[in-house]
């Protein structure tokens, strides 16, 4: 056994030995990083020598030493994570870094003290390396007292995407300022260089550069503000714009005013030309529409990390062991979508370390890892954001499901018989279901899988449920990218087809031959259906479209109505009251994207907007509220 | 009774000697395993009964927590502490997601005993 001075002679030889070829490795690195600057296992293998030296400079209580390799490992994590590009400067930088602790070493080995040298100069000039008011200071943080896990989230975030920072602050200021004076939702445009220059040292140009790079052109801010003034945390009201990309805009409005007078110009002198002119004048406002459409994408990663922080908090509440991963950050969704989504992922993630991850106990008893995973994963194909939450639990037993079922009276023993498992999983996304033999208090707040269910739908969202059991179960879901894109239910009159949101379509009724005079009578003039024993107004889709002409007085109308064979009638959902929109044909499904309405039949309430159909033509969408009004004018 | 075995994990050779030494010291009834690496560590422990892990977060190769979900596989009552100076938030709440304890550096004694704290026996 060793005696103490012994232990300490050891530790000291060790201290140099360990430093002096870490040192000799990050000088060849640095050589070898200025004629290829972009390896980045080179990088790497340079800061982590570099965390070396400090962690030992640390442990030996050497502060100076440990101050100045701390600074030159920021610069080299700053490296990593593409915040900041090597170059020659740079590289002469931190060889004299090298130097300064080699002969700092010398002198420890001589006297047993760091000495006498001073190395402020060298620090500012690496600190001017650093943006600003953020960089990844998080250790000398910690040691001055601060709490180390707050900021780091903030700061974490616009660095992944390579995103400028330091402008949140700016433009929440500037945001609250105007939302407090009542003028809620204004857009804040901030140029795309991160710190404002000033804020910034000459030296730090490189910086500058290397992350105005718009690897994600366009990113949202948190600025909602809350009654009392304090910002919110989910909803977007403002997003930043790449300068490229809002010059590129500005050039296409400003073609866009060159064809405008060109066409201005053709009608009165070149009337031949109208046509040419019209198409090119069609094609740029194609254009900016979908531009614009561009930028309420987000990357979805955005609103990702704070579940971090619930599995974990879960984890630890649970006493249950889960690795969450996240898989397909990059995916853009419409800013709206992202919001509304942010609640639902979070009830699954939820549901899966409740319901679906076992306790680390029971999962070693299964031949499992005692971790359990869940991953959450997005994926953009064809307009639709799939998303998935994945865990490796217990999955869900289908004859559990069943029982339940039966036991609450939801279905009935002849159905359970026929059920296909897609048809048993579905169950659970019924009102009133829950697994759970007791209401948890973590996924079970008295919600279930009919809200997620629910909230999906109204985005135009499916849900789709996969499970095995004692392998874990799948939750899939798929959304529209983008708001625009609206579920609608097709009808056809005459030769025509539009469009009806399919959240305000309730049910559909069709009745053929003498069902036909039962159903419809005429009340106050008025044409009424009968559906499910309840009588609600029946507008005529031809009548509204006055393809008749106008002036057909309401008693003819009925009388219309009954002398036909067969009737179709959309059951909508006005704003208060349900009622029946006679249609020609209902023609089925489709998610329809969704253009706003030509100028030329703007001013018809009852058209919401265009869409265009697989075979070319053109489907309107129609406003359910309007026709509700229009009948009400009708009667 | 048989000594309990601990694992240091750190590609400092310093800062195991460090701990070898805390240990040597204070927690004379324990054996020590030492890696340089996630690798090297694995292919130690084969086998073995272990009760400690003080595990290093940044190292070449794979990190402390990729090493500790490999490690948590094989030994499920592991107790782990990775020992870092600074570590992201998202890498904190990651590790403590799969239960693995913290130790700041620079590690010293009465880290340790904290450390030993939640053993049993």
């Amino acid at each position: 056994m060793f005696n103490s001075e012994e232990i300490q002679k050891a530790l000291m030889e060790e201290f140099f030995s360990e430093n002096r070829e870490a040192l000799g490795r990050i000088e060849q690195g640095l050589l070898r990083l200025e004629s290829n600057p972009g390896n980045k296992e080179l990088i790497n293998a340079v800061f982590r020598d570099m965390h070396t030296v400090k962690g030992n400079c640390r442990m030996m209580s050497f502060p100076r030493l440990e101050e100045l390799t701390h600074k030159g490992e920021t610069l080299l994590d700053l490296m990593r994570d593409d915040l900041l590009a090597m170059n020659q400067e740079i590289g002469s930088l931190l060889l004299k870094v090298v130097d300064h602790v080699r002969l700092t070493l010398q002198e420890i080995a001589r006297s047993g003290s760091e000495g006498e040298a001073d190395f402020s100069t060298i620090i500012e000039i690496l600190e001017s390396f650093v943006p600003h008011e953020k960089g990844k200071e998080s250790e000398s943080a910690d040691r001055h007292g601060k709490d180390p896990r707050q900021p780091l989230l903030e700061e974490e975030l616009p660095q992944e995407e390579g995103l400028p920072q330091g402008t949140d602050d700016q433009l929440l200021e500037s945001h609250d300022s105007k939302t407090t004076d009542g003028q809620a939702g204004t857009t804040a445009i901030p140029l795309p260089q991160g710190p404002s220059p000033s804020t910034l040292p000459p030296t730090s140009k490189a910086v500058t550069e290397a992350r105005s790079e718009p690897k994600a052109a366009v990113s949202a801010v948190t600025t909602t503000t809350t009654d009392n003034g304090a910002p919110a945390a989910a909803p977007m009201e403002s997003i930043r714009l790449s300068l490229s990309r809002l010059d590129a805009l500005m050039n296409q409005v400003g073609e866009l005013g060159a064809s405008f007078n060109q066409l201005k110009y053709v009608i009165t002198h070149r009337p031949d030309h109208i046509d040419q002119l019209l198409e090119v004048h069609g094609k740029q406002i194609a254009w900016l529409q979908d531009e614009v459409i561009k930028y309420r994408l987000q990357p979805i990663g955005r609103m990702w990390d704070q579940y971090h922080r619930l599995v974990r908090d879960l984890s630890v509440e649970m006493g249950k062991k889960v690795m969450l991963d996240l898989v397909g950050e990059k995916t853009e969704v419409d800013r709206n979508v992202l919001v509304s989504i942010n609640e639902l992922l979070g009830h699954l993630i939820r549901n899966a370390l409740d319901h679906g991850i076992e306790t680390p106990q029971e999962r070693v008893q299964h031949g499992k890892s005692p971790i359990g995973k869940v991953v959450l994963s997005a994926e953009q194909r064809h307009g639709q954001i799939h998303l998935e939450v994945k865990d490796d639990g217990r999955g869900i037993n289908p004859d559990l499901v069943v029982q339940k079922a039966l036991l609450t009276g939801m279905i009935t023993a002849e159905q359970a018989k026929d059920m296909s498992e897609a048809e048993i999983f579905k169950l659970i996304m019924l009102p009133g279901f829950s697994t759970a033999s007791q209401v948890s208090t973590i996924s079970g707040r008295g919600t279930g899988m009919d809200v997620v269910q629910a909230a999906l739908s109204k985005m135009g969202g499916t849900l789709t449920i996969a499970s095995t059991v004692g392998v874990g179960s799948q939750f899939r879901m798929s959304i529209p990218q983008t708001m625009a894109i609206v579920p609608a239910l097709l009808v056809g009159d005459s030769n025509e087809t539009f469009a009806l949101p399919q959240v305000n379509v309730v049910e559909l009724a069709s009745f053929y031959g003498s069902e036909v005079a039962v159903n419809i009578e005429g009340k106050m003039q008025s044409p009424m259906v009968r559906v499910r024993e309840k009588l609600l107004p029946l507008v005529p889709l031809q009548r509204l479209l006055h393809r008749d002409g106008p002036g057909r007085a309401p008693r003819r109308e009925v009388e219309r109505l009954h002398a036909l064979s067969a009737i179709h009638v959309v059951v909508l959902q006005g704003q208060e009251n349900l009622f029946g929109l006679e249609v020609g044909a209902i023609l089925g499904h489709s998610s329809l994207l969704i253009k706003p309405i030509n100028t030329m039949f703007a001013h018809i309430p009852i058209l919401a907007g265009t869409a265009v159909m697989p075979d070319g033509s053109i489907a309107f969408l129609l406003n359910v509220q309007a026709l509700l009004q229009g009948a009400g004018e009708f009667s | 009774m048989d000594k309990r075995k601990a694992l240091i994990v750190d590609d400092s050779s310093l800062a195991r000697m460090m701990v070898r030494k805390f240990f040597s010291e204070s927690f004379k009834d324990w054996d020590l395993l030492e890696a340089k690496d996630g690798d090297d560590a694995l292919a130690l422990v084969e086998g073995q009964t272990l009760h400690l892990a003080l595990i290093d977060f940044n190292m070449p190769g794979m990190n402390g927590i990729d090493l500790s979900e490999k490690l948590l596989e094989k030994h499920p009552d592991l107790s782990i502490h990775l020992v870092t100076a600074n570590i992201q938030e998202r890498m904190q709440l990651r590790a403590e997601s799969i239960g693995i304890g913290f130790i700041k550096k620079p590690i010293n004694q009465e880290k340790i005993v904290a450390a030993m704290q939640g053993l049993k026996g």
